[in-house]
C-alpha cells in the first residue's frame, strides 16, 4: 500500500541551465547549416600534412599540439601553407576532411521534430 | 479526476518563457495560433486517481521488459518491423544494460476503472520541461499548499547521481544530441540541467553535429573529443537508416548510446497487440491485432511507427467516425479497442505518464477537443485535491 501522505511533488526544481538557455533562445538559437569546412591536418607553421599524422598514435586532440587539424582557412600555393582558419570547427558547419569526406552528419538525415501523444 | 477552469496568471507568458517554453504556442496559420501551454483550465487528481496510475505505470513498464525479453527469444522482431541493422544493436544493449534514463506512456484514464496503455515513447519521449518544470512552477503561484503529481525532477536528479555514484558512465563528461526544434531542445536541456544538478560535466551539440573521426574510430563532439556516453533524442529506427549506422554498430560497445537500442522494440505500436497475446485481459490493456479488428466495432486503427496522431483513423459502429492525415500510410497498422474517455468540457484527456529509471514519477495532461490527440492539443497542468 502506498503512503497517502508521500508528498509527490518535487521540492525544488531549479531549472538554472534552462533559465539561461530561454535567455539565449528568446532571440533565436536555431542552427544554421549554411557552410562547410575543410578539416585539414597542419604542422605548427600551417604545412598541410597527410591526415594519417594527425591521426597518429601520438596525436592529441589539444589545440597547441601538432600536429593537428585546423577547420576552413584557405591555401598558399606559394607557401604551401593554411591560412586564415579556424582552431575548431565553426558552429553548425558541415565539416569534410581533405578527401572531402563527410564526417559530420552522418546521423539526422530525418532531422525533424517529433514527440507528441494521444491515440496515435 | 476533474477539470475547472480558472484564471490565468496575468503575465504566464513571460513567465513559462523565462522557463524555456517558448513553444507555449502553436502555429495554425492565424496571428493568435493555437495555446499549446494552457493555464486557463486545470484538473485534479485524487489520491486513489494518483496511485491507480502509479501502480499502472510500474506495471506497464514491467510488462514491456518481460515482452523486450520474450522478443529477443522468440526472435520476433520481424512483426514489430524492426531495421535489420538494429536487431544486434538490440540484443547487444539487452545484454550489457547501458543506462536506460526515462520514457512516457500515454494512458488513457478519465477517472473511472483503470487506466488503458495507449502508446510507450520509450525511445523519444518530448515535453519533460511542461511536465517536469513548467506545471511545477505554475502549481507552486496557484496552489502553493496542493500536491502535484509530479516529482519528476528530483527522480532525473537521484537518477543521474546513482548512475554517477555506480560509474554506470564510460567517460567523465556527457553529450546531449537533438534535432533543430525547440521542442526537442528543452527536453534535452531537462536531462541535461538535472544532470550537471548531480555533478556530472556535460555539453550539448545538434544530432548532425555528432563527427566520426576514421583514424581514431571514435565518434567526437565539436571539440574533437571523443564522445564516450551520448543521449540522443532522435528515434533509432531513423538512426538505423542514417550513414553513421555501420560506424555505431561497430563501436556499440566502447559508446554509449542513451537511450539504449532496445528501447526501439516499445517504442513501436506493434507492443500493443503482442502484450494483449502475451497478458490477455490485463486491466491496462485494450484488446489490439496485427490483422484486423477482429469484430470490433468501435477501435483505432494507426500506423506502429506513427507519431502525434499521424495516420490514425478511429472507428465507430464499424465506421469511420475520425481520421488524421500523415505521413505514416504506408506502414503496417495495429487495431486496438477504442479506450472510453469520458470528456471533460467538451475536451479529451489523455495522461502523460512518465517513467525516471524504471519507476513512475510522474503525469502531464494533455487535451484535445478531437478524439485524436494531435500536435494541437493542449498542455493541461494539475494538482492533487
Amino acid at each position: 500500500m502506498l503512503e497517502m501522505s508521500r508528498l509527490r511533488r518535487s521540492q525544488a526544481v531549479p531549472a538554472t541551465f534552462i533559465s539561461a538557455l530561454a535567455v539565449v533562445c528568446l532571440t533565436g538559437c536555431a542552427r544554421q547549416y549554411a557552410t562547410t569546412e575543410r578539416r585539414t591536418c597542419v604542422d605548427q607553421n600551417g604545412r598541410v600534412l597527410p591526415d594519417s599524422y594527425c591521426n597518429s598514435s601520438s596525436y592529441n586532440s589539444g589545440i597547441y599540439r601538432y600536429p593537428r587539424y585546423i577547420y576552413g582557412g584557405t591555401y598558399d600555393q606559394n607557401s604551401g601553407m593554411m591560412r586564415n582558419f579556424r582552431s575548431s570547427p565553426s558552429p553548425n558547419a558541415n565539416v569534410v576532411d581533405s578527401r572531402g569526406t563527410v564526417i559530420r552528419r552522418g546521423i539526422g538525415s530525418a532531422g525533424r521534430g517529433f514527440g507528441g501523444f494521444g491515440l496515435g | 479526476m476533474q477539470r475547472y477552469a480558472i484564471a490565468p496568471r496575468a503575465d504566464w507568458r513571460t513567465k513559462v518563457e523565462s522557463l524555456g517554453l517558448l513553444f507555449h504556442t502553436t502555429e495554425d496559420g492565424t496571428d493568435a495560433g493555437v495555446p499549446y501551454w494552457s493555464e486557463d483550465a486545470y484538473y485534479t487528481l485524487s489520491d486513489a486517481d494518483v496511485q491507480r496510475l502509479e501502480s499502472a505505470t510500474n506495471e506497464l513498464h514491467a510488462r514491456c521488459l518481460d515482452l523486450v525479453q520474450h522478443v529477443i527469444d522468440a526472435d520476433r522482431f520481424g512483426e514489430l518491423h524492426v531495421p535489420e541493422p538494429l536487431i544486434p544493436l538490440i540484443r547487444e544493449t539487452w545484454e550489457t544494460e547501458p543506462p536506460s534514463l526515462y520514457g512516457r506512456f500515454d494512458l488513457a484514464y478519465d477517472g473511472n476503472g483503470e487506466p488503458k496503455l495507449l502508446e510507450y515513447n520509450a525511445d523519444t519521449p518530448t515535453s519533460l520541461l511542461e511536465a517536469a518544470v513548467i506545471q511545477w512552477h505554475w502549481a507552486q503561484e496557484k496552489f502553493p499548499q496542493a500536491d502535484q503529481f509530479n516529482g519528476i525532477w528530483e527522480a532525473l536528479v537521484e537518477m543521474w547521481k546513482r548512475l554517477k555514484a555506480e560509474r554506470a558512465f564510460l567517460g567523465a563528461e556527457i553529450h546531449f544530441a537533438h534535432v533543430d526544434e525547440m521542442e526537442d531542445l528543452m527536453t534535452v536541456a531537462v536531462l541535461q540541467d538535472t544532470a550537471q544538478e548531480a555533478g556530472l560535466v556535460t555539453s550539448s551539440l545538434g544530432i548532425e553535429e555528432i563527427g566520426w573521426d576514421p583514424g581514431s574510430k571514435c565518434f567526437v563532439d565539436l571539440e574533437e573529443m571523443r564522445i564516450w556516453s551520448i543521449f540522443k533524442l532522435y528515434p533509432w529506427e531513423w538512426i538505423a537508416k542514417d550513414d553513421f549506422m555501420p560506424q555505431i554498430a561497430e563501436t556499440i560497445r566502447e559508446t554509449q548510446w542513451m537511450e539504449p537500442a532496445w528501447k526501439a522494440v516499445l517504442s513501436n505500436k506493434a507492443i500493443l497487440p503482442l502484450l494483449w497475446e502475451r497478458f490477455p485481459g490485463h486491466p491496462n490493456l485494450l484488446p489490439a491485432y496485427f490483422d484486423g479488428p477482429r469484430g470490433m466495432t468501435d477501435y483505432v486503427s494507426k500506423p506502429i511507427f506513427g507519431r502525434e496522431g499521424a495516420n490514425v483513423t478511429v472507428y465507430r459502429g464499424g465506421q469511420a467516425a475520425a481520421s488524421a492525415d500523415g505521413p505514416y500510410g504506408t506502414e503496417p497498422l495495429v487495431y486496438q479497442q477504442l479506450a472510453p474517455i469520458r470528456p471533460f468540457d467538451g475536451h479529451t484527456p489523455i495522461i502523460g505518464s512518465w517513467v525516471i529509471d524504471h519507476a513512475s514519477a510522474g503525469v502531464g495532461i494533455r487535451e484535445s477537443r478531437p478524439i485524436i490527440t494531435d500536435n494541437f492539443s493542449r498542455f493541461v497542468p494539475h494538482v492533487i485535491q
